[in-house]
């Protein structure tokens, strides 16, 4: 059983002919994560961007990014986001969401608010 | 009362808080994100009875805080929002238009100022000036401040504002206060609709295979970058020293200037007139936008005049800004009230007497 290969990645020559099983999704940037061995984070990064490429929503998804080591969660997902303050990323999601739902687009929103 | 429409619109006798509302509508605002407060609970109010019979978005948040960093993830989104409240919610969203500041965001925020500090009194204030002016929140930045005198400028200045914070991509803010908002006064209302879109390339608005992921963020977390933002910044706000308004009454001939703003400029234009029947050559300077501050006008009339007297209703907050524009050459006076308190034309006319007996009595 084969899945399709993200036009974002590179595979070597010897994968030629092969099928592929499993690969980092396409929306993950090419970025290494510096998040300690043994974190969720990276997991749920992952599992994140998996569902975003299963659905294939990449341009109806906004990320709202948390205060803490994941700070810089969108040097990693390739989806448009934005950055909240401690504790405030439920309400700076409900400012990109509701006001979405009145253009009449349905955007999907990521929040890890994971400092509390 | 028969409405007549004429080629701006329509003129009406509304409330300054419910003017401003109508004039956000027809601005075409995406959302209004906002927290009742006396004295501006009405334009929350207004927008929830009118957007839904019109357009756009309007959400009560469960707290100012909630509400600016709502406006932050619309704006962000490239959404045209707009906040209000009053001194101490606009308090709670300082650290919030930092952010919205630092990330290059266009908004509207509406102070309509109120007795303090504290939780203070619903009565009008102008104690919010150094707040509004120098930076409530962190960091080097500015907001784009707007003072309105007048109903008919409470409406005028929502265009005024949105357009200078796309134009400039940075918070914009009316500051106001509880009289301006609650008088009424005949206002004929802005086009609905004259206030074009503006293209937002960098919005988050989910990404197309066309373009790179945009991301909207305050954190510069290495120092090199931070201070390339912070240069940023600074070259804009330079650019926005340009687009200064002020309104001069009577100057020419003036030998004693009157500087107030908001409120207190529209008791000053009295107390003009009750000098000038007592033949003393009083004139008034009343700054519009208060960021930027009118310092080289003020500076070019030092020239002119005996002294100058910066009129508040505060403990004497726009008279610094006053004193470094005229940079020593004439005595600044203030003339002030606070606590919600306002001050009267003959109050005004008094105190300019009393600098004028005191000044001949040292010449003797």
């Amino acid at each position: 059983m084969s899945i399709e290969r993200p036009s974002t990645h590179d595979f070597p020559p010897e994968a030629e002919g092969m099928d592929l099983v499993y690969c980092r999704p396409g929306t993950l940037t090419d970025l290494p994560f510096h998040y300690c061995p043994g974190c969720s984070h990276s997991v749920v990064h992952r599992v994140l961007m998996e569902v975003v490429d299963e659905l294939d929503i990449q341009d109806k998804t906004i990320g709202v990014a948390p205060v803490g080591c994941s700070v810089f969660a969108y040097h990693y997902m390739n989806v448009d986001m934005q950055e909240a303050a401690h504790g405030r990323a439920t309400a700076v999601a409900t400012g990109i969401k509701r006001l979405r739902s009145e253009l009449q687009k349905p955007f999907i929103l990521l929040t890890e608010e994971r400092t509390f | 009362m028969k409405e007549e429409k004429n080629k701006n619109g329509e003129a009406r006798l509304m409330k300054g808080n419910e003017a401003l509302a109508e004039a956000a509508i027809r601005a075409d605002i995406d959302a209004y994100f906002g927290y009742p407060i006396t004295p501006q609970s009405e334009i929350l109010e207004y927008l929830e009875r009118e957007i839904p019979n019109r357009h756009g978005l309007v959400i009560q948040a469960e707290s100012e805080i909630a509400s600016i960093n709502m406006i932050y993830g619309a704006a962000g989104a490239g959404a045209r929002v707009m906040t209000s409240s009053s001194s101490p919610g606009i308090s709670l969203m300082q650290e919030g238009l930092s952010y919205i500041a630092s990330a290059q965001l266009p908004c509207l925020v509406v102070n309509v100022v109120r007795g303090g500090p504290g939780l203070g009194t619903i009565q009008p204030s102008q104690g919010d000036y150094f707040q509004a002016t120098k930076g409530g929140g962190h960091g080097d930045y500015h907001l784009i401040v707007l003072a309105p005198a007048s109903v008919q400028e409470m409406a005028d200045f929502v265009f005024d504002g949105f357009r200078l914070a796309e134009k400039y991509r940075n918070p914009a803010m009316i500051l106001t206060d509880g009289a301006l908002g609650q008088m009424m006064e005949k206002v004929v209302l802005p086009e609905e609709g004259s206030l074009k879109k503006v293209e937002k390339p960098w919005a988050t608005t989910g990404k197309p295979a066309t373009r790179d992921h945009n991301i909207i963020t305050s954190l510069f977390i290495q120092p090199e970058k931070m201070e390339e933002v912070n240069h940023e910044l600074q070259a804009k706000y330079k650019k926005i020293q340009d687009e200064v308004r002020f309104e001069e009454i009577q100057i020419k001939d003036a030998e004693i200037v009157l500087v107030a703003f908001g409120l207190s400029s529209r008791i000053c234009q009295k107390t003009v007139d009750l000098a000038r029947e007592k033949g003393i050559k009083v004139g008034l300077l009343r700054p519009i936008t208060l960021y930027p501050f009118p310092y080289q006008r003020l500076k070019e009339i030092a020239e002119q005049v005996d002294f100058m007297m910066s009129v508040e209703m505060n403990a004497g907050q726009m008279v610094q800004d006053v004193k470094l524009a005229v940079e020593g050459k004439v005595p600044v006076y203030f003339k002030g009230r606070m606590g919600g308190m306002i001050p009267t034309p003959e109050d005004v006319l008094e105190e300019i007497e009393s600098v004028l007996n005191k000044e001949n009595v040292l010449q003797d």
